[in-house]
């Protein structure tokens, strides 16, 4: 656990989605263990922060996509 | 001094490109994994827009006041369907996180969602702030 923890730290430094992602996993996990939230709350965050990574990896395929074709209509 | 030979011609290079366009396109098309580039739609942009208005406004001491951010909301994710959005499903994901905001008891819940959002929305303008 230690070393999930060293490498969100390691994640959480910059301004990106998955920076601030990794901080608020981190602030979840702080909450949890202070007994501030549930175990079943604390889950059901963590499943929605793995729901924005996805999207985040999605958005992010659509911008390269985007980016490429609007290269290729300045070939054409 | 010697002159150095470029490795890359002008014309290979636009024939690598243009390959490339071509076979991504093409893997794309065959895939359906909703990342085909869509145009810039100043409708939904302007429906984004109040939704995120509104939704900086949330405050989970005064749920009574969510009216608004839920009207917009709203607004924003009928449109994105209508238009089929690569992005409907992240609008409908900030819908469902405000009404698990607003169902909880929890203060801290409220907020914790309340963060996760605002990343969702995040996301939405990477998107809608590349398109042309």
């Amino acid at each position: 656990m230690v070393n999930a923890i060293e490498q969100l730290q390691a994640i959480a430094v910059g301004q990106s989605v998955e920076a601030e992602i990794a901080r608020l996993i981190l602030e979840f996990h702080l909450q949890y263990q202070r007994g501030e939230i549930t175990k079943v709350e604390y889950d059901f965050l963590l499943l929605e922060t793995e729901a924005i990574r996805r999207e985040d990896s999605r958005t992010s395929a659509e911008n390269l996509v985007t980016n490429v074709f609007e290269l290729g209509k300045l070939l054409a | 001094m010697n002159e150095k030979t470029p490795i890359y011609t002008l014309r290979q290079r636009l024939l690598e490109i243009s390959l490339g366009v071509f076979l991504l396109s093409l893997l794309l098309l065959t895939s359906g994994c909703g990342v085909i580039p869509q145009k810039h739609d100043s409708s939904l942009v302007s429906h984004y827009v109040e939704a995120r208005y509104e939704f900086g406004k949330l405050n989970c001491d005064k749920k009574e006041e969510w009216d608004k951010a839920y009207q917009a909301v709203a607004k924003l994710q009928i449109y994105a369907d209508t238009r089929l959005d690569n992005n409907a499903a992240n609008i409908k994901a900030i819908k469902d996180n405000l009404d698990k905001a607003k169902t909880t008891k929890s203060t801290l819940v409220c907020q914790n969602y309340i963060k996760l959002t605002e990343q969702r929305f995040e996301l939405l303008e990477k998107v809608y702030r590349n398109r042309w």
